[in-house]
């Protein structure tokens, strides 16, 4: 077991796997840091793999694609802007019609523009960057990542920044903290909220493209599978610090990559969904630990009306 | 919904989250045993296209009264046997059903926003 662990193939797999979930978890981080919880994760994740490949597949560019998977999942996220915030609907059973609706409505559009197909249609991918070939120890796992990885790794810095360095990010956290004292300042609660949630369902939606434009070459149904949930799941063990979201995000990978290995390891004798459970195990167990003295954005959830006590 | 006030009249509210939780979680498992045991006689991987999320739309369609779930479940299931039906005759592809729910959904919770107001003429 510990060659497995060592090796750069292993590393290389535990990336590959950690992208969608650092890109999600980001944006779920962004939505929840202004106060609002946005369910519409597995839902944008399917419509930004959906839309970003079809553009690829109509004869865009593959970062053309990326930006419109951005864009789909900017305009989910105003959608559920403008109903969680200006609305003040409920954020769990809104962001479940979301994903029902963006899920359902990227599969209705897939089977229409593509009624009767034996094998998915495909597009070629994003290749390996090669960008640090030859360095040591890192260079191995790193020049066999996509771009997208790259990406999201740089993200998670520059998502820390904003946060905690700009004033975007002070007001970000402000209104998901004391949203009263920042309409005191001077600042538009609901902008700053639909802002922000549309900024994070867009690296949502990214995370989405990842999986048609990178990790895979075409559009399946199912596709996303859960990984929007493990990301809202990392977010609450991250204690809403994107330092920490990407900590989760290769954990949870590492532990996926392991379970994949240990399925095919001579010797396994217990039915292969017994070792898919590990990687979702392990994460209730960690929420458990950490979710009790988690500092939560104090206006979580709890939607903000101008002049109500 | 008050759960402080709910505290100070008495009322142990853990005690009956937990319970309610309970119930809950038994009248899900109730309705697999239902749809595994008395419709299909046998146990697939794939046997619920999605009920889980359907019952949640239902709850709030229904305005979470347990007689409108009735009215709301038949609502549901005609749209997707007619979703059937129509994918069959026409070749329309049967994830319209959810497309349908979910505005349905998201229409019912404006709705039911929206209804707290009142129109003013002036």
């Amino acid at each position: 077991m510990l060659e497995v662990v060592v090796s750069a193939a292993f590393w290389i797999a535990v990336l590959r796997i950690a992208t969608p979930l650092i890109l999600g978890t980001l944006g779920v981080l962004l939505c929840e840091r202004s106060g609002v919880l946005n369910l519409g994760i597995e839902g944008i994740m399917v419509a930004g793999a959906f839309s970003g490949w079809l553009a690829v597949y109509h004869g865009a560019n593959l970062w053309t694609g990326v930006l419109v998977a951005a864009a789909t999942g900017a305009v989910i996220g105003v959608l559920h802007g403008v109903l969680t915030v200006v609305l003040a609907l409920s954020q769990h059973v809104t962001g479940l019609g979301i994903t029902l609706f963006a899920t359902s409505f990227s599969y209705y559009a897939y089977r229409v523009s593509f009624p009767k197909v034996s094998s998915p249609p495909t597009v070629t991918p994003f290749g390996e960057t090669h960008l640090l070939d030859g360095m040591p120890v890192i260079g191995a796992v790193a020049s066999a990542q996509t771009p997208l990885t790259l990406l999201a790794l740089v993200a998670v810095p520059l998502i820390g920044y904003i946060l905690y360095r700009t004033p975007v990010g002070l007001a970000v956290r402000m209104v998901g903290e004391n949203p009263a004292a920042a309409e005191g300042q001077g600042l538009s609660v609901s902008a700053v909220r639909i802002g922000a949630i549309a900024a994070g369902s867009a690296l949502m939606g990214i995370a989405g493209a990842f999986l048609t434009l990178s990790a895979f070459n075409a559009f399946y149904f199912n596709m996303v599978n859960g990984r929007g949930w493990i990301c809202v799941a990392l977010v609450v063990f991250a204690s809403w610090r994107p330092g920490k979201a990407l900590l989760g995000a290769v954990l949870f990978a590492a532990f996926d990559a392991l379970q994949l290995r240990l399925q095919q390891s001579a010797g396994a004798t217990l039915p292969y969904q017994m070792y898919l459970m590990i990687p979702y195990l392990l994460s209730i167990l960690a929420l458990a630990l950490v979710a009790r003295k988690a500092a939560y954005p104090q206006a979580l959830m709890k939607p903000y009306r101008k002049g109500e006590r | 919904m008050f759960t402080s006030a709910a505290r100070f009249a008495g009322i142990a509210v853990d005690a009956v989250v937990l319970k309610t939780a309970l119930m809950s979680g038994a009248l899900a498992g109730l309705a697999g045993v239902g749809e595994v045991a008395g419709r299909a006689g046998y146990l697939t991987l794939d046997m619920s296209p999605g009920y889980g999320y359907s019952g949640i739309v239902i709850a709030m369609l229904a305005a979470l009264n347990p007689l409108g779930v009735v009215l709301a479940s038949v609502f549901v299931a005609g749209v997707i046997v007619g979703a059937d039906s129509t994918s069959r005759a026409v070749g329309v592809p049967t994830y319209l059903a959810d497309v349908i729910v979910a505005v349905s959904l998201l229409s019912m919770l404006v709705a039911t926003m929206l209804a707290r107001y009142k129109v003013r003429w002036s």
